[in-house]
C-alpha cells in the first residue's frame, strides 16, 4: 500500500500496544519508530523525518496532544493520528483542535489503523 | 443542600471511576486486538510465519491477563468497602494503614511518625473508602522518596481538629522530590501522572471519595522539601 519510504512514529506508554502496532505496520510493509513518551520523542529529534505520528493521548507527562500542539507552534506540517482508551467528547474536541487527520478509539481494527495511515501518506 | 452536594459529588466519583476502568481495560483490549490480527496475518499466505504469529499470540495471552487483573483489582477495591458508613475512629485506620504498609516502608528506610489528636469525635464515614484513601498515600510518598535518595525519609503522619470549622484534619507530609506548583492541582486530574508506573488515577479516585463524603483533598508544598496531603472532614454530629 504505502511507499516504502513511509516511516511512522508511534508514540504510546502500554508497552504491549507499541509492539502490536508496530508488528502489524511491518506486516503490511510499513517502518515504524516506537516511543514510550512523548518526551522521549522530543529528545529523539526523529519527528521531522516520520511520515506521520500515531499518538496515544493520555501519556505519562506531555500528553500526545500537548505533543502535537508543540510540534504544530514550531512550524511541523507531519500529519497525527490520535489513539486514546478514554473516549469523550471533550478529549475529542481537543484532538480536532490541536489537528489531526484522524482519531482512533482503542481497541481499533487493524483496517481503521491502516486507512488512517494511508490517508497520512496521501 | 448538603445531601444535593454529597451525590454530585457521588456522581463525579463514580464518572471518574466509569473512565478509569474503561481506560484500563481498553488498552489491553486494543493491543489484543492488534495482535490477534498480526497472528491471522502471519498464519496466511504461502509461507506461514509461525515464529512471528506464535509471538502475535503470547502478547495476546499476556494481554488478556492483564485486562483480567485490572477488574481484579476493581474487584477488591470495592470488596474492601463495607458499602456504607458507619461511625468509625480515624486515628484507628491511619494505624491500620501505616500497619499495612509496614514492610514497604522499612525496606525503603522510611522513619514514620504518629502525632494523633487523641479526641478526635468518631466519624460517620465508608471505612473501606476512607481506607482506600490513606493507602493510597503511602506508596506514593515511598516513591517520591524513594527519588531522593541521598537524605533521610522521614513520613509524618498526623490528625487534628479545626476548632472554628468543625472539622477534622488527616495529614500525611513526605520528604520526597515534591510536586512543582504547576502540576500540584493536576496531581487529581484523571491520566495525570508523575510517576514511571502510574495510572493517574489513584488521586482522582481519592479525591472523588473525600468529596463524596463532603470534605476536602489537598496538596500543598512540605518544607525544606516534599508534598503534604491533606483530608479535611467535617465533623457531624453524633446519633
Amino acid at each position: 500500500m504505502a511507499a516504502q519510504s513511509t516511516v511512522v512514529i508511534v508514540v504510546d506508554d502500554d508497552a504491549g500496544l507499541l509492539k502490536a502496532v508496530a508488528r502489524l505496520l511491518a506486516h503490511n510493509g510499513i517502518q515504524s519508530r516506537t516511543f514510550a513518551s512523548a518526551e522521549a520523542v522530543i529528545e529523539s529529534g526523529s519527528t521531522q523525518t516520520a511520515t506521520c505520528l500515531l499518538l496515544d493521548i493520555h501519556l505519562g507527562g506531555i500528553s500526545g496532544i500537548e505533543l502535537q500542539r508543540r510540534l504544530a507552534a514550531s512550524g511541523s506540517k507531519c500529519p497525527v493520528i490520535f489513539m486514546t482508551a478514554n473516549d469523550n467528547e471533550a478529549t475529542r474536541s481537543d484532538a480536532v483542535n490541536a489537528g489531526c487527520i484522524a482519531y482512533l478509539r482503542k481497541p481499533f481494527a487493524r483496517e481503521v489503523l491502516l486507512d488512517a495511515i494511508k490517508k497520512a501518506v496521501a | 443542600m448538603r445531601r444535593r452536594a454529597a451525590g454530585e459529588a457521588r456522581q463525579v466519583a463514580m464518572d471518574a471511576m466509569a473512565a478509569s476502568i474503561a481506560h484500563e481495560i481498553k488498552q489491553p483490549l486494543g493491543a489484543i486486538a492488534l495482535n490477534s490480527e498480526a497472528a491471522l496475518l502471519c498464519l496466511t499466505g504461502v509461507t506461514p510465519d509461525l515464529d512471528e504469529a506464535r509471538g502475535a499470540l503470547r502478547c495476546v495471552v499476556d494481554d488478556s491477563h492483564r485486562a483480567s487483573a485490572v477488574i481484579d483489582g476493581i474487584r477488591s477495591m470495592f470488596k474492601k468497602g463495607s458499602h456504607g458508613r458507619a461511625w468509625l475512629d480515624i486515628n484507628g485506620l491511619v494505624e491500620e494503614a501505616i500497619a499495612t504498609a509496614e514492610i514497604e516502608l522499612r525496606t525503603h528506610r522510611v522513619s514514620v511518625s504518629m502525632e494523633l489528636h487523641n479526641e478526635l469525635p468518631p466519624m460517620f464515614a465508608d471505612r473501606g473508602q476512607l481506607q482506600q484513601v490513606l493507602q493510597n498515600f503511602i506508596p506514593n510518598a515511598i516513591e517520591a522518596m524513594r527519588a531522593a535518595s541521598d537524605r533521610s525519609r522521614p513520613l509524618r503522619i498526623g490528625s487534628d481538629i479545626i476548632q472554628d470549622r468543625n472539622r477534622i484534619v488527616v495529614s500525611v507530609a513526605d520528604s520526597g522530590t515534591g510536586i512543582g506548583e504547576k502540576d500540584r492541582d493536576r496531581i487529581f486530574e484523571p491520566f495525570f501522572t508523575t510517576k514511571s508506573t502510574g495510572t493517574g488515577i489513584g488521586l482522582t479516585i481519592c479525591r472523588s471519595i473525600i468529596e463524596s463524603h463532603g470534605g476536602v483533598l489537598q496538596a500543598s508544598a512540605n518544607r525544606p522539601y516534599g508534598t503534604i496531603f491533606e483530608v479535611v472532614l467535617p465533623i457531624e454530629a453524633a446519633g
